[in-house]
């Protein structure tokens, strides 16, 4: 008898917090549905559309402070899954190089902040280091990727070679040639502007109307709390 | 209006739900080769990898979110009885939770919850389109030998360079984007690419739950309308009458 009682319990506690996380769920999101729809209307008392401000403002703040204490637990999780990678040091030099380089930022930010003292202008290095390290950096890889970016057109071509990849090549090439200065290529600029105002709009149109109807249907399931996170 | 489709995908997920137990699904190319690729890397033994980008709770990416992060469930629920774990790589840190909370509820439903590690969901700094988190994903591709890797949510075109580190060693890539950009540079690195809505309803054809076949049928009649609104406007148009 004295067994059972801890399997009866589990289930009644977990059953409550569920129905709390659902409730906070719902309410908040209805609560935001309402706002955004009242915000508009003009005939309501000022101080009513004064309440409506703080309240969205308020939930907006709470988000950010969600999303600032995210941005710790993100950083914890980067510094021990990097630390997990070391156990096969020498193969993963990269994960000693982030964390050696995550620990020197943090370090000299502090640095910076302490002797800061009253100087309304000090000499930032770490923001020094972010423009002239991380943004190279980032510049150089997105340069590579227009190269990654032709040889994967050639591959689509080479294992997958059907109709609609062919399309896809073909058009990409047209508008490229279609961008050409030279004489004579003025034709192929025109046809370089009916594919992107015909038929690339239009798919793109497509694609995004399909993205937006799944937004709504992910959306629907979630207010009838039937996502994971409140059913289990 | 929208609150009229919200309402109205609502009313059809509930009632379809409810009839569509047994309802045949259309087979979609990209789903297919999600479950392949699900079983497969179970049945030998290797692991997985689903990223969802920089898909983000809170912003207008929250959708794609919650459904990359079904998949990773699905990964985890045939992954937990096998010794190799699937990985999850995030580049929004509210997703990251999102991320770590699927894959311990699928393992707790398999009473498997003690085999749970928080890196399992892996973050690497962060934001929209960021190159820094395709490096540290093209990486990851690399070191941990993930023999499929599931590439779905936000992605702009950085998504080519994390997508080479996994065609050029023949791993199983199938690549999604909500972003137009995203979405042709799935389609052409990708072998078995999933097509704009396709993420949106994956979870109707890697789990059949009464509610999902629901959103389908919520989805497809949505469409429906939206078709017959568009023809029939286009008609108006084409008689000149001017709404």
């Amino acid at each position: 008898m004295n067994q059972q009682k801890p399997l009866t319990g589990r289930p009644e506690r977990r059953r409550i917090k569920i129905g709390g996380a659902l409730l906070a769920a719902l309410s908040s999101g209805l609560m935001i549905i309402i706002l955004l729809a009242l915000q508009p209307i003009e005939a309501l008392p000022a101080d009513i559309r004064t309440g409506i401000g703080n309240l969205g403002q308020l939930l907006i703040q709470l988000v950010a402070v969600t999303a600032a204490i995210a941005v710790g637990v993100g950083l914890l999780n980067l510094v021990r899954s990097q630390a997990r990678s070391l156990r096969r040091f020498p193969n993963n030099l990269y994960s000693l190089i982030t964390l050696i380089v995550l620990v020197g930022i943090i370090g000299l930010r502090v640095f910076e902040r302490l002797n800061a003292g009253s100087d309304a202008n000090p000499t930032q290095t770490s923001l020094i280091l972010m423009d002239t390290l991380q943004v190279t950096v980032e510049s150089a890889l997105a340069g590579i990727l227009f190269f990654f970016l032709v040889y994967s057109g050639y591959r689509l071509l080479r294992r997958r070679f059907t109709l609609w990849s062919a399309l896809f090549v073909l058009a990409a090439v047209i508008v490229l040639i279609g961008y050409s200065p030279l004489a004579g290529a003025e034709f192929l600029t025109t046809i370089r502007e009916w594919m992107l105002t015909v038929p690339v709009s239009g798919g793109m149109r497509g694609l995004l109307i399909g993205v937006a109807l799944g937004v709504v249907v992910v959306g629907a399931r979630l207010f009838i709390g039937g996502d994971r996170t409140f059913r289990e | 209006m929208l609150y009229a489709i919200l309402l109205l995908a609502i009313l059809i997920t509930v009632i379809a739900g409810s009839r569509l137990k047994d309802a045949p699904l259309r087979r979609v190319a990209g789903i297919e080769a999600l479950n392949a690729a699900l079983n497969g890397t179970v049945e030998a033994g290797r692991t997985i990898h689903v990223s969802m980008g920089a898909s983000a709770i809170g912003r207008d990416s929250a959708a794609s979110a919650l459904a990359v992060g079904e998949i990773a469930y699905q990964a985890m629920l045939k992954a937990a009885l096998a010794d190799e774990a699937p990985t999850v790589t995030v580049s929004d840190s509210l997703s990251l939770v999102l991320a770590q909370d699927r894959l311990y509820r699928a393992l707790r439903a398999r009473s498997a919850a003690t085999r749970y590690r928080g890196t399992l969901a892996r973050w690497y700094p962060q934001g929209s389109l960021s190159m820094v988190f395709a490096a540290g994903v093209g990486e990851a591709i690399l070191t941990d030998d993930f023999a499929a890797n599931v590439l779905a949510g936000r992605f702009g075109v950085e998504l080519a360079l994390i997508a080479e580190n996994a065609v050029r060693y023949d791993r199983t890539l199938i690549a999604q984007s909500d972003l137009i950009e995203g979405q042709a540079v799935a389609f052409a690195v990708s072998e078995s690419p999933l097509i704009g809505e396709e993420l949106y309803v994956s979870s109707a054809y890697l789990d059949r739950q009464p509610l999902f076949l629901g959103n389908v049928a919520a989805m497809d009649t949505l469409r429906v309308i939206l078709i017959l609104l568009m023809l029939i406007l286009g008609v108006l148009s084409g008689l000149g009458v001017v709404l």
